[in-house]
């Protein structure tokens, strides 16, 4: 087996790029000019681990970990889990949640210091944090020393709070990891401290989890988290930096297995949202996690059945008599092609963007959203003129459709991939 | 490092184009039959022949934009009347911040009602067909003023509608106007606007660009004002715009003004020819005092009468006048007719164009054009592939920072007071690249101050309100 096109990246400039994903392995070909040339999909093969499996795919696709270059990435172990508690959920908590959104981590929860009953569930890293850097901080410092992590359930514990109460924090909690407050003393809410800090936890992470770190060469310790890298890659193209055209406020949907990724330019977030996405950001991202074509599969039909305008959707994608699929997908007793599950992952992450349905999630306004693309796998299979269809629906009377693209060369994921620290962003 | 240049031109605008120009309140706009259209325009209508053929005094600008048509109209025809060299078409909030269907919907109810819901023109709502019947048989430029960070589907529809001055720009529209909206991306949507400027340009009648200078209008350092004035000239040029203003607001110090236009307008010619832009045709716009208004009307009228001799003193191509009702509300279009009146009086009375020197104003304007060359300097030498991503990272590094600035990518590190003589001091200046000998010159002149005070935000205040 050897991937379509030269079997090795002697040639100038050409590089490889390796996505674990939680349920495909994905091999390409990246020419000189970075772009997308061939690329190979291989099941998981959990038996063998991630490990061997990359080791077996490389080598039969004649690629020297050694001698070649490779980006890799993955998603593997679902990412890492992150509990925030704050002063205050809209500001301090916001602008933690954001940071680590940006670096491929999940916030599980966002409490204030006062909340008394805690959160049962386990997250890899508790971040506590709030207030700007300042000296004269009474009301911080006393709801700081009041506050109990035992309440928690936790792997490492962070502080990226008031700088000037970070060695009281420690003090009481031996061990906790100091991060710069990402508010400084002049509110910015600027990406720093805790965005790199959880970028690396992320790796630490991966490397942990999944034993990564027995990958060949170089690999353990150059993989990025696949979230960063949508989003890095998004981010270049707003920023006229890819082969992609954006004509305006865009929307990026990468449907997968596991999870469906709204990555939106922040101008689509309504004027009325309570919820926003953090000060000083271009583009921002959410992961609806029960919404995907294979492991949540099941939450993504039990939100469809109940969706009011089920009938209204089926029609836009299946163009014709839709009563007798309407009746069996509501009892249960229809099995949906892939397709047309990735058409329902696209219809109720707009929906639930648009209604601000999520936790920590703004809402969207649809009618100023541009061009809207649809990148990964289970995006490859859908007719744009359908998906129009579908984005129909949630749009106003006389509202301008977007324009609806599909990333068929995945030049998201490549700019993303090829991103690289010293590139400005 | 990305220095200015023609090959960021954007090349492949007709996509983008085309998505915005699909928007129902375009009114299926054609470019032909816009570029059509303009060239039915008189001469008249384009800022850069008339500045070219101004004589010795600046040209007049008031203010104004009210939601129905008639009043516009009527507005229109009376300022027109009562002398002024330019006509302003001010915009909406709503439409500002692209929402255009509450727009609609305030300038309906408006209309039914007979009274104003909006605080401005709704150009987008009205559309490009019933806006040229504003400006029949006028024979002067209309003058665009918003505040819009995205203005892309505004900018199509006003040249459509036979506006061919747009003011605003990626910096000077975004930080003081928005909290939250994407800095880059309003470097963008601006690049948009300036290449739809360009293409609808010609050489002898070119669609003309402004900055707006006076920014935050609230203790802003000149070296500040003039560096992103500059900036945006050079992205402007870059993408062929061929008639820009750069501009710059009353700083509250006589000496100050005169040298700040001094330098600017030096320094503004400097950067565009050493970039390879020595034909963009350079003019400079002066506004009066954007900041705190006083209430009493004489106080306002001398405040008028005061900033149109600076005007005149600087020999500016442009006054943007204020009214004795600033500090009300939005000004009736007599009490507008009245200011433009005024100012021409003051003009014509006290015509004194470069009669003023100084050695104070000699060591003012060498301070100013040191810290300028700094700051720029600095944003040149940024990383990035094209220049807007340097002038990006600035806002980042804090390079460039606008005190009062509302906006997340501001650094709000700067902090600036007034001297003896009321001109703006840096009395911090954060991660603003100045020299440090520029930085002791402003603290020392600062420290010179008699009445200085300890208490630095009692002291702000009361700089802030200086002219009340």
């Amino acid at each position: 087996m050897t991937l379509p096109g030269a079997t090795s990246s002697s040639q100038p400039g050409v590089r490889y790029a390796l996505d674990i994903g939680s349920t495909v392995v994905k091999l390409a070909r990246l020419d000189g000019a970075g772009m997308l040339e061939t690329q190979q999909f291989f099941p998981r093969d959990f038996e063998a681990g991630i490990a061997r499996q990359v080791g077996d795919v490389l080598a039969a696709a004649g690629i020297d970990p050694e001698r070649d270059t490779i980006l890799a990435c993955s998603s593997a172990n679902g990412g890492l889990r992150i509990g925030i508690v704050c002063l205050t959920k809209h500001f301090s908590g916001a602008a933690l949640r954001n940071q680590i959104l940006l670096a491929g981590a999940n916030p599980e929860f966002v409490h204030d210091m006062d909340e008394a009953n805690g959160d049962s569930r386990r997250v890899d890293m508790l971040l506590v944090g709030g207030g700007i850097d300042c000296e004269d901080a009474g009301p911080a410092e006393r709801r700081l020393l009041d506050f109990d992590p035992g309440r928690y359930r936790y792997g490492t514990l962070a502080y990226a709070g008031n700088r000037f109460l970070a060695d009281a924090f420690v003090q009481r909690f031996a061990g906790t990891l100091v991060i710069a407050n990402p508010l400084a003393d002049s509110l910015s809410g600027r990406v720093g401290g805790v965005f790199e800090t959880v970028r690396r936890a992320y790796l630490d992470d991966l490397v942990f989890k999944e034993g990564v770190s027995e990958l060949p060469g170089q690999l353990g310790r150059s993989i990025r988290p696949t979230p960063e890298v949508a989003n890095r890659g998004f981010l270049r193209a707003v920023q006229n930096q890819s082969t992609f055209t954006i004509v305006g406020a865009c929307i990026v949907l990468d449907i997968g297995g596991a999870t469906t990724d709204l990555h939106y330019t922040v101008e689509v977030v309504s004027e009325s949202s309570l919820v926003r996405p953090a000060r000083g950001m271009s583009v921002a991202r959410y992961v609806f996690t029960d919404i995907g074509i294979v492991a949540s599969r099941d939450t993504l039909m039990a939100q469809l059945r109940g969706h009011t305008q089920l009938y209204e959707f089926l029609g836009a994608v299946l163009g014709q008599d839709v009563r007798d699929v309407f009746a069996a997908l509501r009892e249960g007793d229809y099995t949906p092609s892939p397709a047309l599950l990735s058409y329902a992952c696209l219809f109720l992450a707009l929906d639930r963007f648009a209604k601000g349905r999520g936790p920590g999630l703004p809402t969207g306004d649809l009618d100023k959203v541009a061009q809207i693309i649809l990148t990964g796998g289970a995006a490859q299979t859908l007719d744009v003129s359908a998906v129009n269809r579908v984005v129909a629906l949630m749009l106003s009377p006389g509202g301008a459709p977007p324009l609806v693209q599909v990333d068929q060369r995945y030049e998201i994921w490549v700019g993303g991939i090829t991103w690289t620290d010293d590139m400005p962003a | 490092m990305a220095r200015p240049s023609v090959s960021a031109r954007l090349h492949d605008l007709e996509r983008q184009r085309a998505q915005v120009l699909s928007h129902p309140l375009a009114r299926g706009i054609a470019p032909d039959e816009v570029q059509r259209f303009l060239a039915t325009l008189p001469d008249q209508r384009f800022p850069s022949l008339c500045y070219a053929a101004r004589g010795a005094t600046p040209l007049i600008q008031p203010r104004g934009g009210v939601p129905l048509f008639e009043d516009q109209l009527a507005l229109t025809q009376a300022l027109s009347s009562a002398g002024a060299d330019f006509i302003p078409l001010t915009i909406d909030s709503y439409t500002r911040h692209n929402q255009y269907d509450t727009a609609t919907q305030l300038l309906k109810r408006s209309e039914e009602e007979g009274r104003s819901y909006l605080n401005g023109y709704p150009l987008v709502s009205h559309g490009h067909e019933l806006t040229r019947q504003l400006y029949v048989g006028l024979d002067k430029p209309v003058s665009l003023r918003h505040g819009t960070p995205d203005a892309r589907l505004l900018v199509e529809v006003a040249i459509a509608s036979g506006i061919v001055e747009i003011e605003g720009g990626g910096l000077c529209y975004c930080l003081p106007y928005s909290e939250g909206f994407p800095l880059d991306r309003c470097l963008l949507y601006w690049q948009y606007v300036d290449r739809v400027c360009a293409l609808y340009s010609t050489p002898q009648r070119p669609v003309h660009r402004e900055s707006f200078g006076p920014l935050s209008a609230t203790l802003v350092p000149p070296a500040i004002a003039m560096a992103i004035e500059i900036v945006e000239a050079l992205l402007a040029a870059e993408q062929g715009v061929a008639s820009f203003a750069v501009s710059f607001g009353q700083t509250g110090s006589f000496i100050q003004d005169v040298a700040t236009a001094r330098v600017l307008r030096k320094l503004a010619r400097h950067y565009l020819d050493e970039f390879g832009f020595g034909s963009v045709r350079l003019s400079l716009v002066y506004h009066q005092w954007m900041g705190q208004f006083p209430a009493q009307r004489e106080r306002a009228a001398a405040l008028i009468a005061g900033s149109a001799l600076i005007a005149g003193v600087i020999d500016a191509d442009k006054i943007v006048v204020k009214t004795v009702d600033e500090a009300l509300g939005i000004p009736r279009p007599s009490v507008n007719a009245e200011a433009v009146d005024t100012v021409r009086y003051v003009l014509r009375t006290f015509s004194a164009a470069g009669a003023i020197d100084s050695p104070t104003i000699e060591l003012e304007a060498t301070l100013l054009e040191s810290e300028v060359r700094s700051i720029l300097g600095a944003i040149f030498a940024l990383s990035g592939d094209v220049f807007w991503e340097s002038v990006y990272r600035a806002f980042q590094l804090g390079y460039l920072d606008v005190p009062f600035s509302p906006h997340a990518d501001n650094a709000n590190k700067l902090v600036s007071m007034r001297d003896g003589n009321h001109s703006i001091r840096i009395s911090d200046a954060g991660q603003v690249p100045i020299s440090a000998a520029d930085a002791a010159t402003e603290r020392r002149l600062l420290e010179a101050r008699a009445d200085r005070s300890d208490l630095t935000y009692r002291q702000m205040l009361a700089d802030i309100s200086l002219m009340v």
